[in-house]
C-alpha cells in the first residue's frame, strides 16, 4: 500500500490548535465535517472517545492513532494533524504528541484498515523522519516530505 | 523420516521423545551406559552405545537412510565432527547445537555452513533472544512469534485497574477486529481455557493474546502496561549468557548491573562491557545486592550456571523489592517448583534449545509449535494442505474440536482476525490454539497425517 491511497492533501493540519486529548479529537472531527467527509461529527467523537477509554491509541515517540468506524463510508479516511507545541494524550511512552493521525474505517473494510494502521505506524517510526516533519513549515512541506519518506521506506523493502 | 540424534542428554532425550511422537522414525546415539539404558526403557526409539564421531557407529544407527541428523552433545567440537562425516553419509539436513560463540557469534572465523551445519542453535542466544523480547513488551509473561514475526504471541497478567477488566469478549469484537488481536486463551487459577464471547475478563487472568506485529503499542494500553517500565535490571552470574544480556540492554535501559562471584569472571565481564557496572561478590549476599540498589530493581535475572545459588539469588531478589525475577534452571524438574513459589519467568536452557531445534526439524507443513504452561496447551502455525476438509469453507461449518480456536489466519503475509464466516484459501496458513485433547483432531483437519 502506498501512503497516497489513504493521505491527501487536503486532510492535513499543520498546526493543531488543541492541547490535549478530548480536544484533538473534537478539533479533528470537525475539521472532517467542515470538509464534507462525514455527516455526524458528534457520533465520531463518541465512537473515537469511546475507543480512547479502552487504552490510548498514543502508540509513542510523539505518536498518536486514533481510529474507529463508520457506517456511512466506502472509503477509509485519514487526516494528518500536527502540533509543535505538543498535545497531552495519555501516551504508552507519556511523551506529548506532535503527530495524530486520524484514521476512519467503513463498517466493513477488512484488510485495508489494518494496513493503513501499519503503515502509519512504519511511517512514523524514523527518529530523523519525525524530526523533519515537525520542522517543515506548511501543510504542502509535511504532505512533500510524507509521500519521499514512503517512497524510501517502499524501494528499501523492495531492496530486500 | 528418519531421524538420527547424537548426544541423549536432556535435550536428546526430550527431541527424540517428541520426535517419536510425531511418527518419525528415530535413533539415538550415545557413550554414556545409563543414558541409553533409560533411554531403551523409556522411549520407543533405536538406541545405540558409542562414540558418535565414528562413522562404524552412526552406519550402526542407521545414517546411510537417515534425511535428518541432530548433534546435541555437550561438546561443540564433537557436534561438528558428526555433520562433516553425515555429510559424507549424503544426510540433506544437519542440525548442531553450538554454544561457543566463536563459531556462531558476528566475530565468527568459520561459518558453521563450512561444517555442514545447516542449522546452528547456540542456546544463549536463543535465551538471549527470548528475554529481549519480554523486556519490548512490558509485562508480557510468554512471547512466541509466528509467521515470520509479523504475528506475536503474548501472554499478560490483567491487573486490577486495566480498561478491559470487567468487559466481555464480544464487547471488544469491534476492537480487535480493527487493531487485529484475538484473546485466544485464558489461565484463570490453575486451568486455562479459550474463552467465548460472553467471557468477562477479570484480574488476575492470565491472558494469551494474538497480534499483529504493527499494533502491538495499540493493546499494552488496555493492560495498562507502559513502555520504557524497565530501567533498572540486576544480573547475577556473568555468563555468558549473562554477559551478552547485559551487552544488548546496555543499548536499552537506564542501569545495568551484574554480581560475579568469580573474580576472574568479574573482570572478564567488566573490561568487555561498557556502561553496565560489575560487582565482585555472592548472588546471596544481601549487603550486595543492596548495592546493586536491589530495591529499586525492575528486573532480577538470576542467570548463574548453578540452579541453587539462582534460586536462592532470586528469592532473596525478590523479598528485597525487584519487581519481577526471571530464573534459569537447568533441572527440568525445577519447573513446577519454581512456578508455585513465584519466580515469574523461569527458563531452562535445554528446552529452550529442544524448541528451537523442534522449530527448525519442523520447517514443512507444521511451521512452529509452542508449548505453553508446561504443554497444557500448544499454539500451531500450520500450513493448509490440497484436499484438506477446512479449505473454502466458512469456520462456523467446520467441526473444530472443543478447546481449540483458529486465532488467525495468514494472508499474504498479513494477519486476518478470523470470524465464524471467515474461511481459509488454499496455501494459506494458520495459527490455531489448541489444548492437548483437540491437538490430534486439528492435525487430521489440516491433513497432518502426510506431513514430512
Amino acid at each position: 500500500m502506498r501512503i497516497t491511497e489513504i493521505l491527501n492533501r487536503e486532510l492535513i493540519i499543520p498546526n493543531l490548535k488543541a492541547v490535549d486529548k478530548r480536544g484533538v479529537i473534537e478539533e479533528l472531527s470537525e475539521f472532517l465535517f467542515r470538509k464534507e467527509r462525514v455527516v455526524d461529527r458528534g457520533q465520531l467523537v463518541n465512537a473515537l472517545l469511546d475507543r480512547e477509554k479502552l487504552g490510548s491509541t498514543g502508540i509513542g515517540d510523539n505518536v498518536a492513532i486514533p481510529h474507529t468506524k463508520l457506517k456511512e463510508l466506502n472509503d477509509i479516511l485519514t487526516v494528518f494533524g500536527r502540533s509543535k507545541e505538543g498535545i497531552e494524550f495519555d501516551s504508552l511512552d507519556g511523551k506529548p504528541v506532535h503527530f495524530v493521525c486520524l484514521l476512519v474505517a467503513p463498517e466493513d473494510s477488512v484488510g485495508t484498515h489494518l494496513k493503513a494502521l501499519a503503515k502509519i505506524s512504519r511511517l512514523l517510526k524514523s527518529n530523523s523522519f519525525r524530526t523533519t516533519l515537525l520542522n517543515a513549515e506548511t501543510g504542502d512541506d509535511i504532505y512533500q516530505i510524507i509521500l519521499k519518506e514512503d517512497i524510501e521506506i517502499e524501494s528499501r523493502m523492495e531492496g530486500r | 523420516m528418519r531421524i538420527l540424534i547424537v548426544g541423549g542428554g536432556v535435550v536428546g532425550f526430550n527431541l527424540a521423545e517428541e520426535l517419536s511422537l510425531e511418527g518419525h522414525d528415530v535413533s539415538i546415539v550415545d557413550n554414556d551406559h545409563a543414558r541409553i539404558k533409560k533411554i531403551s526403557e523409556r522411549l520407543d526409539v533405536m538406541s545405540v552405545l558409542g562414540n558418535g564421531c565414528r562413522a562404524s557407529i552412526l552406519k550402526k544407527a542407521g545414517i546411510e537412510d537417515a534425511r535428518m541428523v541432530i548433534a546435541v552433545t555437550n561438546i561443540d567440537e564433537i557436534n561438528i565432527v558428526v555433520c562433516i562425516l553425515a555429510n559424507k553419509f549424503g544426510v540433506k539436513r544437519k542440525v548442531a547445537r553450538i554454544r561457543n560463540e566463536e563459531f556462531t557469534g558476528e566475530s565468527q572465523i568459520v561459518d558453521p555452513g563450512e561444517f555442514f551445519i545447516d542449522q546452528a542453535i547456540n542456546p544463549e542466544q536463543v535465551i538471549v533472544e527470548f528475554i529481549i523480547d519480554i523486556i519490548k513488551t512490558p509485562g508480557a509473561m510468554n512471547v512466541a512469534e509466528f509467521a515470520d514475526g509479523e504475528i506475536l504471541l503474548r501472554g499478560f497478567d490483567v491487573p486490577p485497574d486495566a480498561p478491559i477488566v470487567g468487559r466481555r469478549l464480544e464487547e471488544l469484537k469491534e476492537v480487535y477486529e480493527m487493531d487485529s488481536f484475538l484473546i485466544t486463551a485464558v489461565s484463570r487459577k490453575d486451568s486455562i481455557i479459550i474463552p467465548k464471547g460472553d467471557y468477562m475478563i477479570m484480574p488476575e487472568d492470565n491472558i494469551y493474546i494474538l497480534v499483529a506485529k504493527d499494533t502491538l503499542p495499540l493493546i499494552l494500553p488496555m493492560l495498562n502496561k507502559k513502555v520504557n517500565e524497565i530501567q533498572r535490571v540486576v544480573i547475577y552470574g556473568a555468563t555468558l549468557t549473562g554477559c551478552s544480556l547485559a551487552a544488548e540492554l546496555e543499548t536499552m535501559v537506564r542501569d545495568v548491573t551484574i554480581i560475579e562471584p568469580s573474580a576472574n569472571r568479574a573482570e572478564a565481564a567488566a573490561s568487555m562491557l561498557s556502561k553496565t557496572m560489575v560487582l565482585h561478590g555472592e548472588g546471596t549476599d544481601i549487603d550486595l545486592l543492596k548495592e546493586a540498589n536491589i530495591d529499586d530493581a525492575d528486573f532480577f535475572m538470576a542467570l548463574s550456571g548453578d540452579d541453587e545459588s539462582n534460586l536462592l539469588a532470586a528469592l532473596l531478589g525478590k523479598k528485597h523489592g525487584a519487581k519481577k525475577v526471571i530464573i534459569i534452571t537447568n533441572e527440568p524438574d525445577y519447573l513446577p517448583i519454581l512456578d508455585s513459589i513465584d519466580m515469574d519467568i523461569v527458563i531452562n536452557p535445554r528446552l529452550i534449545t529442544v524448541g528451537a531445534i523442534l522449530q527448525y526439524v519442523r520447517k514443512g507443513r507444521i511451521r512452529s509449535v509452542v508449548k505453553l504452561r508446561e504443554g497444557e496447551a500448544e499454539v500451531i502455525e500450520l500450513d493448509t494442505l490440497p484436499g484438506s476438509k477446512v479449505i473454502d469453507r466458512k469456520l462456523r461449518e467446520i467441526n473444530f474440536p472443543d478447546g481449540s480456536i483458529v486465532g488467525a489466519i495468514i494472508r499474504n503475509g498479513e494477519m486476518i482476525i478470523p470470524n465464524g464466516s471467515s474461511s481459509i484459501r488454499a496455501g494459506e496458513s494458520v495459527v490455531v490454539f489448541a489444548l492437548p485433547s483437540a491437538i490430534s483432531k486439528i492435525e487430521k483437519l489440516f491433513g497432518k497425517k502426510k506431513i514430512f
